[in-house]
């Protein structure tokens, strides 16, 4: 006699029975990574005597390396602050430490969707709420971020002497935005998906 | 009567035929290889939509016809 086939094509094993737990794991050891990062950056900033800060070099002013018909021109390099001020201190602390919290929130947020993975259901409009503020964080944390930075490096430059040949360093970090918007084009997905499984609810 | 936008009148007489031929729902479910929640829910007259491949299971277990199964209230 014929048996329900959804039942029977219904696969044995899930997919979020091993995926779940690695990507869990994974985001667990970023959230975790980037928290350590911040908190240790920090740290630095204000416990240590010299704070190390990667800066952009004007273009030309330091000296080029050539070797066999290969030059090598440095664009980056790192200010040692030797007992900096405080305010120096913080405007290396405080755009780390914001970049850490970015980073945790967003992550902490897209942890929340993919352990829904482990009760086999992640179509759902909460799991699409969820989505739309973790992209939300990802491209306004990238905004704050960005901001932070400049008002850092402005602050680093006014107190360096004439003659330190040390460019304006602050960028807008793309990778926040990109993932700000893969994770809004995700966040559509489940939508479509919790409104899908909407209209399946309850055939049977 | 199923509930949001999707009114409907089909009446499905699962329990009395379940009655009629002393199964249970828990037997029937074993016996046509879908859930008791399911069924359940066709029973109560929750359910939304009936696949094919379930109402020809119904059919083949209880020894009845989709008429006998359902019926739409006039």
């Amino acid at each position: 006699m014929a048996a329900d086939q959804t039942d029977q094509a219904r696969p044995q094993r899930r997919p979020g029975q091993w995926v779940a737990p690695v990507f869990e794991a994974v985001l667990g050891l970023v959230a975790l990574g980037a928290l350590l990062t911040g908190v240790l950056t920090g740290l630095d900033a204000f416990l240590d005597d010299e704070v190390d800060v990667p800066v952009r070099v004007e273009a030309g002013e330091l000296a080029a390396v050539e070797v066999a018909g290969h030059r090598l021109e440095p664009s980056t390099a790192m200010l040692v602050l030797e007992d900096p001020e405080p305010v120096d201190r913080f405007a290396v602390a405080v755009p780390a430490i914001l970049g850490a919290l970015v980073v945790g929130i967003v992550t902490t947020l897209v942890l929340e969707v993919v352990r829904s993975l482990r009760e086999g259901d992640p179509f759902t409009t909460a799991n699409a709420r969820t989505l739309r503020w973790a992209a939300v964080a990802a491209v306004l944390g990238g905004l704050v971020v960005a901001v932070a930075e400049v008002v850092a490096d402005s602050v680093l430059r006014s107190d360096l002497p004439d003659g330190l040949p040390v460019a304006f360093s602050a960028e807008l970090s793309m990778v926040s935005l990109f993932a700000g918007l893969l994770l809004a084009a995700l966040a559509q997905v489940f939508h479509g998906g919790a409104l899908l499984r909407e209209d399946l609810e309850g055939v049977v | 009567m199923v509930e949001r936008d999707d009114p409907h009148r089909v009446r499905c007489h699962l329990g009395p035929l379940l009655e009629a031929r002393g199964m249970t729902l828990t037997e029937l479910s074993e016996r046509v290889g879908l859930s008791t929640v399911n069924l359940s829910i066709l029973k109560n007259d929750r359910a939304r939509a009936v696949r094919f491949s379930t109402l020809t299971a119904l059919c083949d277990v209880l020894g009845c016809t989709p008429g006998d199964l359902f019926t739409v209230d006039g």
